[in-house]
Protein backbone atom coordinates (compact mmCIF):
# COMPACT_ATOMS: atom_id res chain seq x y z
CA UNK A 1 0.00 0.00 0.00
CA UNK A 2 1.62 2.99 -1.32
CA UNK A 3 -1.00 5.94 -1.40
CA UNK A 4 0.18 9.27 -0.46
CA UNK A 5 -2.28 12.23 -0.58
CA UNK A 6 -1.30 15.25 -3.08
CA UNK A 7 -2.35 18.59 -3.27
CA UNK A 8 -5.84 19.66 -3.49
CA UNK A 9 -4.75 21.10 -6.86
CA UNK A 10 -5.06 18.04 -8.65
CA UNK A 11 -8.37 18.44 -8.39
CA UNK A 12 -8.18 19.51 -12.45
CA UNK A 13 -5.95 15.99 -13.16
CA UNK A 14 -7.73 15.98 -16.46
CA UNK A 15 -11.15 16.72 -17.84
CA UNK A 16 -13.05 19.62 -16.09
CA UNK A 17 -13.86 18.72 -12.60
CA UNK A 18 -12.70 15.42 -10.59
CA UNK A 19 -16.32 14.49 -9.50
CA UNK A 20 -19.39 14.01 -10.81
CA UNK A 21 -22.74 14.58 -8.88
CA UNK A 22 -24.47 11.35 -7.57
CA UNK A 23 -27.77 10.72 -9.78
CA UNK A 24 -30.68 12.17 -8.55
CA UNK A 25 -33.51 9.92 -6.94
CA UNK A 26 -36.10 8.66 -8.92
CA UNK A 27 -38.84 10.06 -7.15
CA UNK A 28 -37.44 13.13 -8.07
CA UNK A 29 -36.93 12.43 -12.21
CA UNK A 30 -40.32 11.57 -11.61
CA UNK A 31 -41.76 14.21 -9.97
CA UNK A 32 -40.19 17.02 -12.11
CA UNK A 33 -41.17 14.47 -15.78
CA UNK A 34 -44.63 14.68 -14.15
CA UNK A 35 -44.92 18.34 -13.33
CA UNK A 36 -43.44 19.46 -16.75
CA UNK A 37 -45.93 17.20 -18.33
CA UNK A 38 -48.66 18.65 -16.66
CA UNK A 39 -47.26 22.25 -17.34
CA UNK A 40 -47.48 21.67 -20.94
CA UNK A 41 -50.84 20.89 -21.59
CA UNK A 42 -52.33 23.26 -18.87
CA UNK A 43 -50.01 25.94 -20.92
CA UNK A 44 -52.08 24.42 -24.09
CA UNK A 45 -55.65 24.49 -22.77
CA UNK A 46 -54.92 27.65 -20.51
CA UNK A 47 -52.77 30.20 -22.03
CA UNK A 48 -53.33 33.24 -24.05
CA UNK A 49 -54.84 33.28 -27.21
CA UNK A 50 -53.26 36.27 -28.88
CA UNK A 51 -49.42 37.02 -28.42
CA UNK A 52 -49.09 38.51 -25.03
CA UNK A 53 -44.98 39.32 -24.40
CA UNK A 54 -43.98 42.57 -25.61
CA UNK A 55 -40.18 42.92 -25.92
CA UNK A 56 -40.58 46.72 -27.11
CA UNK A 57 -43.10 47.95 -24.43
CA UNK A 58 -41.89 45.52 -21.50
CA UNK A 59 -41.21 46.10 -17.92
CA UNK A 60 -40.61 49.29 -15.75
CA UNK A 61 -37.66 51.76 -15.92
CA UNK A 62 -34.90 51.74 -13.51
CA UNK A 63 -34.70 55.30 -11.72
CA UNK A 64 -33.29 57.33 -13.45
CA UNK A 65 -29.83 58.23 -11.72
CA UNK A 66 -29.21 54.11 -12.04
CA UNK A 67 -29.50 54.20 -15.69
CA UNK A 68 -27.60 56.63 -15.62
CA UNK A 69 -24.70 55.26 -14.38
CA UNK A 70 -24.98 51.76 -16.32
CA UNK A 71 -25.02 53.67 -19.35
CA UNK A 72 -22.07 56.28 -18.44
CA UNK A 73 -18.73 56.16 -20.18
CA UNK A 74 -16.74 56.18 -17.26
CA UNK A 75 -18.86 52.96 -16.23
CA UNK A 76 -18.81 51.29 -20.03
CA UNK A 77 -14.85 52.19 -19.69
CA UNK A 78 -13.86 50.75 -16.23
CA UNK A 79 -16.03 47.52 -17.35
CA UNK A 80 -13.37 47.27 -20.81
CA UNK A 81 -10.21 47.78 -18.78
CA UNK A 82 -11.02 45.26 -16.12
CA UNK A 83 -11.75 42.69 -18.69
CA UNK A 84 -8.44 43.89 -20.57
CA UNK A 85 -6.69 43.85 -17.44
CA UNK A 86 -8.57 40.37 -16.46
CA UNK A 87 -7.65 38.66 -19.54
CA UNK A 88 -4.02 39.97 -18.95
CA UNK A 89 -3.65 38.42 -16.00
CA UNK A 90 -4.63 35.04 -17.15
CA UNK A 91 -2.64 34.97 -20.03
CA UNK A 92 0.49 35.81 -18.05
CA UNK A 93 -0.67 32.32 -16.29
CA UNK A 94 -1.27 30.61 -19.25
CA UNK A 95 1.99 31.72 -20.84
CA UNK A 96 4.64 32.12 -18.20
CA UNK A 97 2.98 29.86 -15.61
CA UNK A 98 3.87 26.18 -14.55
CA UNK A 99 2.03 23.86 -16.69
CA UNK A 100 0.34 21.56 -14.09
CA UNK A 101 -2.70 21.28 -11.95
CA UNK A 102 -2.56 24.02 -9.72
CA UNK A 103 -2.18 26.53 -12.78
CA UNK A 104 -5.75 28.34 -12.68
CA UNK A 105 -6.25 28.90 -16.92
CA UNK A 106 -8.01 25.46 -17.47
CA UNK A 107 -10.49 26.53 -14.31
CA UNK A 108 -10.42 30.00 -15.35
CA UNK A 109 -11.62 28.63 -19.20
CA UNK A 110 -13.89 25.87 -18.70
CA UNK A 111 -15.74 27.11 -15.28
CA UNK A 112 -15.66 30.92 -14.98
CA UNK A 113 -15.60 31.85 -18.60
CA UNK A 114 -17.75 29.06 -19.55
CA UNK A 115 -20.11 28.27 -16.64
CA UNK A 116 -19.91 31.09 -14.88
CA UNK A 117 -20.31 34.32 -17.41
CA UNK A 118 -23.46 32.87 -18.57
CA UNK A 119 -25.18 32.55 -14.98
CA UNK A 120 -23.99 35.94 -14.03
CA UNK A 121 -25.56 36.96 -17.46
CA UNK A 122 -28.81 35.15 -16.21
CA UNK A 123 -28.73 37.06 -13.19
CA UNK A 124 -27.60 40.44 -15.10
CA UNK A 125 -27.59 40.88 -17.90
CA UNK A 126 -25.25 40.24 -21.08
CA UNK A 127 -21.89 41.24 -19.33
CA UNK A 128 -19.35 39.69 -21.74
CA UNK A 129 -19.98 42.21 -24.48
CA UNK A 130 -19.32 44.71 -21.78
CA UNK A 131 -16.10 43.15 -21.11
CA UNK A 132 -14.98 41.23 -24.11
CA UNK A 133 -11.32 41.18 -24.70
CA UNK A 134 -11.29 40.59 -28.34
CA UNK A 135 -14.05 43.72 -28.59
CA UNK A 136 -11.07 46.03 -27.23
CA UNK A 137 -8.81 43.95 -29.22
CA UNK A 138 -10.29 44.89 -32.07
CA UNK A 139 -11.36 48.32 -30.81
CA UNK A 140 -7.68 49.47 -30.06
CA UNK A 141 -6.54 48.07 -33.69
CA UNK A 142 -9.41 49.68 -35.69
CA UNK A 143 -7.70 52.84 -33.91
CA UNK A 144 -4.47 51.72 -34.82
CA UNK A 145 -5.59 51.51 -38.49
CA UNK A 146 -7.65 55.00 -38.51
CA UNK A 147 -10.76 52.99 -39.06
CA UNK A 148 -14.29 53.02 -37.26
CA UNK A 149 -14.22 49.82 -35.21
CA UNK A 150 -18.37 49.46 -36.16
CA UNK A 151 -17.84 49.93 -40.09
CA UNK A 152 -15.08 47.19 -41.06
CA UNK A 153 -14.21 46.61 -44.77
CA UNK A 154 -17.52 45.17 -45.97
CA UNK A 155 -21.52 44.82 -44.71
CA UNK A 156 -21.74 41.84 -42.01
CA UNK A 157 -24.05 39.05 -44.81
CA UNK A 158 -27.21 38.62 -42.67
CA UNK A 159 -27.50 35.33 -44.27
CA UNK A 160 -24.61 34.82 -41.83
CA UNK A 161 -26.51 35.41 -38.73
CA UNK A 162 -25.61 33.28 -35.70
CA UNK A 163 -23.90 30.18 -37.82
CA UNK A 164 -20.25 31.72 -37.02
CA UNK A 165 -21.01 31.25 -33.48
CA UNK A 166 -22.80 28.17 -33.78
CA UNK A 167 -19.40 27.06 -35.71
CA UNK A 168 -17.20 28.60 -33.02
CA UNK A 169 -19.18 27.29 -29.80
CA UNK A 170 -18.83 23.60 -31.38
CA UNK A 171 -15.44 23.95 -31.75
CA UNK A 172 -14.93 24.84 -28.02
CA UNK A 173 -17.31 22.26 -26.56
CA UNK A 174 -15.33 20.15 -29.20
CA UNK A 175 -11.97 20.85 -27.16
CA UNK A 176 -13.71 21.25 -23.31
CA UNK A 177 -15.11 17.49 -23.97
CA UNK A 178 -13.17 15.33 -26.60
CA UNK A 179 -9.98 16.92 -27.28
CA UNK A 180 -6.93 14.83 -25.40
CA UNK A 181 -4.70 16.76 -22.59
CA UNK A 182 -7.65 19.38 -22.84
CA UNK A 183 -6.86 20.97 -19.57
CA UNK A 184 -2.67 21.75 -20.47
CA UNK A 185 -1.92 24.67 -20.86
CA UNK A 186 -0.30 23.83 -24.79
CA UNK A 187 -3.84 22.81 -25.66
CA UNK A 188 -5.53 26.01 -24.44
CA UNK A 189 -2.97 28.49 -26.19
CA UNK A 190 -3.10 27.03 -29.46
CA UNK A 191 -7.01 26.89 -28.81
CA UNK A 192 -7.56 30.50 -27.61
CA UNK A 193 -4.74 32.19 -29.97
CA UNK A 194 -6.37 30.62 -33.28
CA UNK A 195 -10.12 32.31 -31.77
CA UNK A 196 -8.52 35.06 -31.00
CA UNK A 197 -7.36 35.72 -34.53
CA UNK A 198 -10.50 34.51 -36.15
CA UNK A 199 -12.57 36.68 -34.68
CA UNK A 200 -10.03 39.54 -34.73
CA UNK A 201 -9.66 39.06 -38.61
CA UNK A 202 -13.73 38.79 -39.01
CA UNK A 203 -14.30 41.60 -36.97
CA UNK A 204 -11.59 43.94 -39.01
CA UNK A 205 -13.29 42.39 -41.92
CA UNK A 206 -17.14 42.76 -41.15
CA UNK A 207 -16.86 45.57 -37.75
CA UNK A 208 -17.65 45.02 -34.83
CA UNK A 209 -21.14 43.52 -35.08
CA UNK A 210 -19.30 40.35 -36.69
CA UNK A 211 -19.08 39.66 -31.99
CA UNK A 212 -22.68 40.22 -31.60
CA UNK A 213 -23.40 37.00 -33.82
CA UNK A 214 -20.30 35.32 -34.47
CA UNK A 215 -18.39 35.22 -31.12
CA UNK A 216 -19.68 32.01 -29.53
CA UNK A 217 -19.06 33.56 -25.81
CA UNK A 218 -20.60 36.52 -26.26
CA UNK A 219 -23.84 34.93 -28.20
CA UNK A 220 -23.74 32.56 -25.50
CA UNK A 221 -23.32 35.20 -22.91
CA UNK A 222 -26.09 37.41 -24.74
CA UNK A 223 -28.74 34.64 -24.98
CA UNK A 224 -28.57 34.31 -21.21
CA UNK A 225 -29.24 37.57 -20.32
CA UNK A 226 -32.46 37.55 -21.88
CA UNK A 227 -33.18 35.73 -19.26
CA UNK A 228 -32.65 38.61 -16.57
CA UNK A 229 -34.82 40.78 -15.12
CA UNK A 230 -32.62 43.73 -16.06
CA UNK A 231 -32.76 44.49 -19.60
CA UNK A 232 -33.25 47.02 -22.64
CA UNK A 233 -36.18 47.71 -24.49
CA UNK A 234 -35.36 48.59 -28.31
CA UNK A 235 -35.12 51.95 -27.81
CA UNK A 236 -32.56 51.37 -25.20
CA UNK A 237 -34.72 52.12 -22.14
CA UNK A 238 -33.15 50.41 -19.34
CA UNK A 239 -36.18 48.33 -17.47
CA UNK A 240 -36.68 46.00 -14.85
CA UNK A 241 -38.51 43.59 -16.72
CA UNK A 242 -40.39 39.92 -17.04
CA UNK A 243 -37.38 37.47 -18.30
CA UNK A 244 -39.79 36.15 -20.61
CA UNK A 245 -40.38 40.15 -22.64
CA UNK A 246 -36.24 39.28 -22.65
CA UNK A 247 -36.08 35.98 -24.31
CA UNK A 248 -39.21 36.99 -26.80
CA UNK A 249 -37.44 39.95 -28.14
CA UNK A 250 -34.34 37.69 -29.12
CA UNK A 251 -33.70 39.10 -32.37
CA UNK A 252 -34.67 36.24 -35.29
CA UNK A 253 -31.65 35.42 -37.41
CA UNK A 254 -30.64 32.77 -39.07
CA UNK A 255 -28.33 29.34 -37.23
CA UNK A 256 -30.05 30.70 -33.64
CA UNK A 257 -31.43 27.12 -33.85
CA UNK A 258 -28.23 25.26 -34.54
CA UNK A 259 -26.57 27.68 -31.38
CA UNK A 260 -28.66 26.84 -29.18
CA UNK A 261 -28.59 22.99 -30.22
CA UNK A 262 -24.94 22.72 -29.77
CA UNK A 263 -25.37 24.30 -26.58
CA UNK A 264 -27.86 21.82 -25.31
CA UNK A 265 -26.78 18.61 -27.29
CA UNK A 266 -22.85 19.35 -26.04
CA UNK A 267 -24.52 19.28 -22.48
CA UNK A 268 -26.14 15.85 -23.44
CA UNK A 269 -23.16 14.67 -24.11
CA UNK A 270 -21.02 15.35 -21.57
CA UNK A 271 -23.64 14.29 -19.14
CA UNK A 272 -23.85 10.69 -21.32
CA UNK A 273 -19.96 10.36 -21.88
CA UNK A 274 -19.94 9.65 -18.00
CA UNK A 275 -21.56 6.32 -17.65
CA UNK A 276 -19.40 3.84 -17.61
CA UNK A 277 -20.64 2.40 -20.74
CA UNK A 278 -19.72 5.29 -22.82
CA UNK A 279 -16.15 5.21 -21.23
CA UNK A 280 -15.54 1.80 -22.24
CA UNK A 281 -16.52 2.67 -26.11
CA UNK A 282 -13.79 5.25 -25.95
CA UNK A 283 -11.07 3.18 -24.55
CA UNK A 284 -12.36 -0.04 -25.75
CA UNK A 285 -14.16 0.25 -28.67
CA UNK A 286 -13.08 0.15 -32.48
CA UNK A 287 -12.00 3.17 -32.75
CA UNK A 288 -9.70 5.66 -31.43
CA UNK A 289 -11.20 7.38 -28.04
CA UNK A 290 -10.49 10.92 -29.98
CA UNK A 291 -12.57 9.47 -33.14
CA UNK A 292 -15.49 7.92 -31.18
CA UNK A 293 -15.93 11.63 -28.73
CA UNK A 294 -16.34 13.11 -31.81
CA UNK A 295 -18.67 10.88 -33.47
CA UNK A 296 -21.05 11.49 -29.76
CA UNK A 297 -20.33 15.11 -29.60
CA UNK A 298 -21.75 15.64 -32.96
CA UNK A 299 -24.07 13.06 -33.11
CA UNK A 300 -25.77 14.47 -30.17
CA UNK A 301 -25.26 17.54 -31.71
CA UNK A 302 -27.12 17.05 -34.80
CA UNK A 303 -29.69 14.71 -33.00
CA UNK A 304 -30.97 17.33 -30.82
CA UNK A 305 -30.44 20.27 -33.51
CA UNK A 306 -32.48 18.09 -36.02
CA UNK A 307 -35.60 17.31 -34.26
CA UNK A 308 -35.62 20.92 -33.29
CA UNK A 309 -35.80 22.20 -36.56
CA UNK A 310 -38.12 18.88 -37.86
CA UNK A 311 -40.55 20.09 -35.07
CA UNK A 312 -40.27 23.78 -36.05
CA UNK A 313 -41.32 22.71 -39.55
CA UNK A 314 -44.07 20.69 -39.28
CA UNK A 315 -45.65 23.10 -36.47
CA UNK A 316 -45.03 25.82 -38.88
CA UNK A 317 -47.77 24.32 -41.61
CA UNK A 318 -50.02 26.55 -42.65
CA UNK A 319 -48.13 29.38 -41.86
CA UNK A 320 -46.77 30.12 -44.91
CA UNK A 321 -43.54 30.67 -43.58
CA UNK A 322 -40.13 28.57 -45.11
CA UNK A 323 -39.75 25.59 -42.49
CA UNK A 324 -36.07 27.12 -41.82
CA UNK A 325 -37.71 30.24 -40.95
CA UNK A 326 -40.38 28.97 -38.46
CA UNK A 327 -37.05 26.98 -37.03
CA UNK A 328 -35.60 30.61 -36.54
CA UNK A 329 -39.33 31.67 -35.13
CA UNK A 330 -38.81 29.32 -32.37
CA UNK A 331 -35.12 29.02 -31.81
CA UNK A 332 -35.42 31.48 -28.63
CA UNK A 333 -37.55 29.48 -27.05
CA UNK A 334 -35.02 26.88 -26.15
CA UNK A 335 -32.51 29.30 -24.32
CA UNK A 336 -34.74 28.61 -20.73
CA UNK A 337 -34.47 24.97 -21.22
CA UNK A 338 -30.49 25.39 -22.46
CA UNK A 339 -29.87 27.57 -19.14
CA UNK A 340 -31.94 24.85 -17.13
CA UNK A 341 -29.92 21.84 -18.14
CA UNK A 342 -26.67 24.02 -18.03
CA UNK A 343 -27.35 25.29 -14.25
CA UNK A 344 -28.25 20.99 -13.69
CA UNK A 345 -25.47 20.06 -15.30
CA UNK A 346 -22.67 22.40 -14.12
CA UNK A 347 -24.09 23.83 -10.91
CA UNK A 348 -21.78 21.75 -7.90
CA UNK A 349 -19.27 22.49 -10.67
CA UNK A 350 -19.65 26.05 -10.50
CA UNK A 351 -19.60 26.00 -7.03
CA UNK A 352 -16.96 23.62 -6.30
CA UNK A 353 -14.34 23.94 -8.93
CA UNK A 354 -15.09 28.17 -9.17
CA UNK A 355 -14.11 28.36 -5.84
CA UNK A 356 -10.71 26.36 -6.29
CA UNK A 357 -10.33 28.73 -9.37
CA UNK A 358 -10.20 31.83 -7.55
CA UNK A 359 -7.41 30.37 -4.62
CA UNK A 360 -5.67 29.20 -7.92
CA UNK A 361 -5.60 32.45 -9.42
CA UNK A 362 -3.99 33.86 -6.56
CA UNK A 363 -0.54 32.27 -6.96
CA UNK A 364 -1.08 32.35 -11.15
CA UNK A 365 2.92 31.42 -12.13
CA UNK A 366 3.32 28.45 -9.57
CA UNK A 367 5.94 30.56 -7.24
CA UNK A 368 3.69 30.09 -3.95
CA UNK A 369 2.71 33.58 -4.37
CA UNK A 370 -0.67 34.61 -2.87
CA UNK A 371 -1.29 38.06 -4.44
CA UNK A 372 -5.08 37.77 -4.15
CA UNK A 373 -5.19 36.76 -0.58
CA UNK A 374 -7.20 33.73 -1.83
CA UNK A 375 -4.62 31.28 -1.61
CA UNK A 376 -4.93 30.08 1.93
CA UNK A 377 -9.03 29.67 1.44
CA UNK A 378 -10.73 25.95 1.22
CA UNK A 379 -13.48 25.00 -0.25
CA UNK A 380 -16.73 25.42 0.89
CA UNK A 381 -18.74 22.41 -0.17
CA UNK A 382 -22.09 23.10 1.55
CA UNK A 383 -23.89 24.38 -1.44
CA UNK A 384 -23.29 21.47 -2.85
CA UNK A 385 -24.56 19.03 -0.96
CA UNK A 386 -26.34 16.11 -2.31
CA UNK A 387 -29.99 16.80 -1.44
CA UNK A 388 -29.35 20.62 -2.47
CA UNK A 389 -27.61 19.94 -5.96
CA UNK A 390 -31.09 17.06 -6.58
CA UNK A 391 -33.32 20.05 -6.08
CA UNK A 392 -31.48 22.15 -7.85
CA UNK A 393 -30.97 19.95 -10.79
CA UNK A 394 -34.81 19.16 -10.92
CA UNK A 395 -35.95 22.78 -10.25
CA UNK A 396 -33.90 24.23 -13.06
CA UNK A 397 -34.82 21.62 -15.66
CA UNK A 398 -38.52 21.93 -14.89
CA UNK A 399 -37.88 25.69 -15.12
CA UNK A 400 -36.35 25.65 -18.50
CA UNK A 401 -38.97 23.67 -19.64
CA UNK A 402 -41.83 26.02 -18.16
CA UNK A 403 -40.66 29.00 -19.65
CA UNK A 404 -39.47 27.40 -22.97
CA UNK A 405 -43.21 26.27 -23.11
CA UNK A 406 -44.58 29.59 -22.64
CA UNK A 407 -42.53 31.25 -25.23
CA UNK A 408 -43.29 28.67 -27.81
CA UNK A 409 -47.02 28.96 -27.25
CA UNK A 410 -46.56 32.56 -27.13
CA UNK A 411 -44.92 32.23 -30.48
CA UNK A 412 -47.39 30.05 -32.53
CA UNK A 413 -50.39 32.22 -31.54
CA UNK A 414 -48.29 34.97 -32.72
CA UNK A 415 -46.83 33.51 -36.42
CA UNK A 416 -49.92 30.65 -36.90
CA UNK A 417 -53.21 31.48 -38.34
CA UNK A 418 -55.54 31.03 -35.59
CA UNK A 419 -57.17 27.96 -36.18
CA UNK A 420 -53.82 26.64 -36.87
CA UNK A 421 -52.39 28.00 -33.85
CA UNK A 422 -53.21 24.95 -30.78
CA UNK A 423 -52.38 22.05 -32.89
CA UNK A 424 -49.09 23.91 -34.31
CA UNK A 425 -47.89 23.87 -30.92
CA UNK A 426 -48.19 20.19 -30.21
CA UNK A 427 -44.84 19.31 -31.98
CA UNK A 428 -42.77 21.90 -30.14
CA UNK A 429 -44.72 20.60 -26.52
CA UNK A 430 -43.73 17.17 -27.84
CA UNK A 431 -40.07 17.74 -28.12
CA UNK A 432 -39.41 19.79 -25.28
CA UNK A 433 -41.35 16.69 -23.25
CA UNK A 434 -38.45 14.66 -24.95
CA UNK A 435 -35.80 17.26 -24.03
CA UNK A 436 -36.95 17.06 -20.54
CA UNK A 437 -37.25 13.55 -19.82
CA UNK A 438 -34.43 12.86 -21.68
CA UNK A 439 -32.86 15.34 -19.61
CA UNK A 440 -33.93 14.38 -16.23
CA UNK A 441 -33.30 10.17 -17.29
CA UNK A 442 -29.61 11.46 -17.89
CA UNK A 443 -29.47 13.05 -14.11
CA UNK A 444 -31.32 9.97 -12.86
CA UNK A 445 -29.46 7.42 -14.62
CA UNK A 446 -26.08 8.79 -16.25
CA UNK B 1 -41.36 11.14 -37.90
CA UNK B 2 -39.32 13.60 -35.85
CA UNK B 3 -41.44 13.67 -33.25
CA UNK B 4 -41.38 9.92 -33.12
CA UNK B 5 -37.74 9.72 -33.86
CA UNK B 6 -36.65 12.43 -31.14
CA UNK B 7 -38.78 10.39 -28.59
CA UNK B 8 -37.32 7.55 -29.45
CA UNK B 9 -33.62 9.33 -29.01
CA UNK B 10 -35.14 9.76 -25.58
CA UNK B 11 -36.27 6.32 -24.84
CA UNK B 12 -32.79 4.72 -26.20
CA UNK B 13 -31.18 7.32 -24.19
CA UNK B 14 -33.10 6.02 -20.96
CA UNK B 15 -32.10 2.58 -22.27
CA UNK B 16 -28.25 2.92 -23.08
CA UNK B 17 -27.75 4.91 -19.87
CA UNK B 18 -29.23 1.82 -17.68
CA UNK B 19 -27.41 -0.49 -19.15
CA UNK B 20 -24.72 1.29 -18.89
CA UNK B 21 -25.65 1.22 -14.83
CA UNK B 22 -26.82 -2.42 -15.24
CA UNK B 23 -23.57 -3.98 -16.81
CA UNK B 24 -21.91 -2.60 -13.83
CA UNK B 25 -24.00 -4.69 -11.14
CA UNK B 26 -24.70 -7.78 -12.66
CA UNK B 27 -21.41 -9.04 -12.59
CA UNK B 28 -20.83 -11.14 -9.79
CA UNK B 29 -19.48 -13.67 -11.48
CA UNK B 30 -15.91 -13.32 -10.61
CA UNK B 31 -15.68 -12.66 -6.60
CA UNK B 32 -11.78 -11.28 -7.01
CA UNK B 33 -13.12 -8.18 -9.10
CA UNK B 34 -16.78 -7.37 -7.33
CA UNK B 35 -16.95 -4.96 -4.88
CA UNK B 36 -17.42 -6.78 -1.13
CA UNK B 37 -18.28 -5.58 1.60
CA UNK B 38 -16.05 -7.71 4.23
CA UNK B 39 -18.13 -5.92 7.40
CA UNK B 40 -19.63 -8.52 9.58
CA UNK B 41 -22.71 -6.74 9.29
CA UNK B 42 -25.06 -8.22 7.17
CA UNK B 43 -26.34 -5.25 5.17
CA UNK B 44 -25.22 -4.12 2.06
CA UNK B 45 -22.27 -1.42 1.65
CA UNK B 46 -24.49 1.30 0.28
CA UNK B 47 -27.85 1.28 1.72
CA UNK B 48 -27.13 1.99 5.02
CA UNK B 49 -25.87 6.37 5.58
CA UNK B 50 -22.81 7.18 7.16
CA UNK B 51 -22.80 5.51 10.49
CA UNK B 52 -19.11 5.11 12.19
CA UNK B 53 -19.08 1.55 11.86
CA UNK B 54 -15.47 0.14 10.04
CA UNK B 55 -17.32 -1.09 6.77
CA UNK B 56 -14.54 -2.37 4.46
CA UNK B 57 -15.01 -2.18 0.52
CA UNK B 58 -12.02 -4.19 -1.14
CA UNK B 59 -12.43 -3.29 -4.82
CA UNK B 60 -9.88 -5.52 -7.15
CA UNK B 61 -8.76 -4.49 -11.26
CA UNK B 62 -6.64 -5.56 -13.58
CA UNK B 63 -5.25 -4.01 -16.82
CA UNK B 64 -3.56 -6.10 -19.81
CA UNK B 65 -3.16 -4.89 -23.18
CA UNK B 66 -5.04 -1.76 -22.12
CA UNK B 67 -8.17 -3.21 -21.24
CA UNK B 68 -9.54 -3.09 -17.96
CA UNK B 69 -10.90 -6.30 -16.25
CA UNK B 70 -13.62 -6.06 -15.04
CA UNK B 71 -15.11 -3.55 -17.52
CA UNK B 72 -15.18 -0.06 -15.84
CA UNK B 73 -18.04 -0.16 -14.00
CA UNK B 74 -19.80 2.35 -10.90
CA UNK B 75 -19.40 0.71 -7.54
CA UNK B 76 -21.42 2.13 -4.70
CA UNK B 77 -20.09 2.54 -1.09
CA UNK B 78 -21.69 4.17 1.76
CA UNK B 79 -20.02 7.21 3.03
CA UNK B 80 -17.33 6.98 5.64
CA UNK B 81 -16.61 3.17 4.43
CA UNK B 82 -12.68 2.17 4.03
CA UNK B 83 -12.04 1.72 0.28
CA UNK B 84 -9.40 -0.73 -0.69
CA UNK B 85 -8.33 -0.81 -4.32
CA UNK B 86 -6.12 -3.24 -5.46
CA UNK B 87 -5.01 -2.81 -9.61
CA UNK B 88 -2.46 -5.29 -10.97
CA UNK B 89 -1.15 -3.88 -14.44
CA UNK B 90 1.15 -5.30 -16.73
CA UNK B 91 2.81 -2.19 -17.21
CA UNK B 92 4.43 0.19 -14.82
CA UNK B 93 2.35 3.10 -13.91
CA UNK B 94 0.40 5.50 -11.73
CA UNK B 95 -2.61 4.99 -10.23
CA UNK B 96 -5.06 8.36 -9.39
CA UNK B 97 -8.37 8.25 -7.20
CA UNK B 98 -9.98 12.02 -8.48
CA UNK B 99 -11.38 13.90 -5.84
CA UNK B 100 -9.95 12.14 -3.07
CA UNK B 101 -6.13 13.10 -5.11
CA UNK B 102 -4.83 9.47 -3.78
CA UNK B 103 -2.09 8.09 -5.87
CA UNK B 104 -0.05 5.29 -6.08
CA UNK B 105 2.79 3.59 -8.12
CA UNK B 106 2.11 0.63 -9.80
CA UNK B 107 4.79 -1.95 -10.85
CA UNK B 108 4.27 -4.45 -13.80
CA UNK B 109 2.39 -7.15 -12.78
CA UNK B 110 2.54 -6.43 -9.05
CA UNK B 111 -0.81 -5.72 -7.61
CA UNK B 112 -0.71 -2.14 -5.80
CA UNK B 113 -3.28 -0.12 -4.36
CA UNK B 114 -3.97 2.68 -2.21
CA UNK B 115 -6.81 2.54 0.71
CA UNK B 116 -9.44 5.30 1.57
CA UNK B 117 -12.13 6.57 3.99
CA UNK B 118 -15.10 7.32 1.19
CA UNK B 119 -15.78 10.72 3.06
CA UNK B 120 -17.17 12.82 0.50
CA UNK B 121 -20.17 12.16 -1.93
CA UNK B 122 -20.23 11.86 -5.47
CA UNK B 123 -18.71 10.18 -8.17
CA UNK B 124 -15.21 9.54 -8.52
CA UNK B 125 -12.82 8.26 -11.10
CA UNK B 126 -10.15 6.15 -10.69
CA UNK B 127 -8.05 5.94 -13.25
CA UNK B 128 -4.29 5.55 -14.73
CA UNK B 129 -2.04 8.19 -15.80
CA UNK B 130 0.37 6.61 -18.58
CA UNK B 131 -2.42 4.28 -19.70
CA UNK B 132 -5.02 7.01 -19.41
CA UNK B 133 -7.45 4.23 -18.70
CA UNK B 134 -10.52 4.76 -16.59
CA UNK B 135 -10.66 2.13 -14.10
CA UNK B 136 -14.02 2.40 -12.37
CA UNK B 137 -16.39 5.04 -10.95
CA UNK B 138 -16.66 5.23 -6.83
CA UNK B 139 -19.89 6.28 -6.32
CA UNK B 140 -20.00 7.10 -2.79
CA UNK B 141 -23.64 8.27 -0.91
Amino acid sequence: MTGRVIEQGHLLAHGVGSRDDLPIPFAYALTGAAVALIASFLALGLLWREPRLDPAGAGRPVPSWLARGLDARWFRVTLRLLGVAATAYVVMAAVAGRDDALNPTAGVVYVLLWIGVPIVSMLVGPVWKMVNPIRSLHWALSRALRTDPAEGMSPLPASLGYWPAAVSLLAFVWMELVAPDNTTLPVLRVFFAVYVAVHLLAATWWGSGWFDKGDGFEVFSSLAGRLSVLGRRADGTIVLRNPLDGVAGTPVAPGLFAVVGVLLGSTAYDSFANTPWWVTQLQSGPLSAEVTGTLGLFGAVVIVTSAFAGAAAMSGRGSGLRPLDVGAEYAHSLVPIVMGYVVAHYWSLLVLIGQQTVIQLSDPLGTGANWLGTGGRGIDSSLAGPTLVAVVQVVAVVTGHVLGVVLAHDRAVGILPPRRALVGQVPLLVLMVCYTVGGLTLLFAA
Amino acid sequence: MIRRGSCLLAGLVLVLALGGCASGDDDPGDAGTTASASATTGGSASSSPATETEQAVEISVAVTDGKVEPEPRRVEVAKDSQVRLIVTSDVDDELHVHGYEVEAELEAGRPAGVELVADQTGIFEVETHETELELLQLEVR
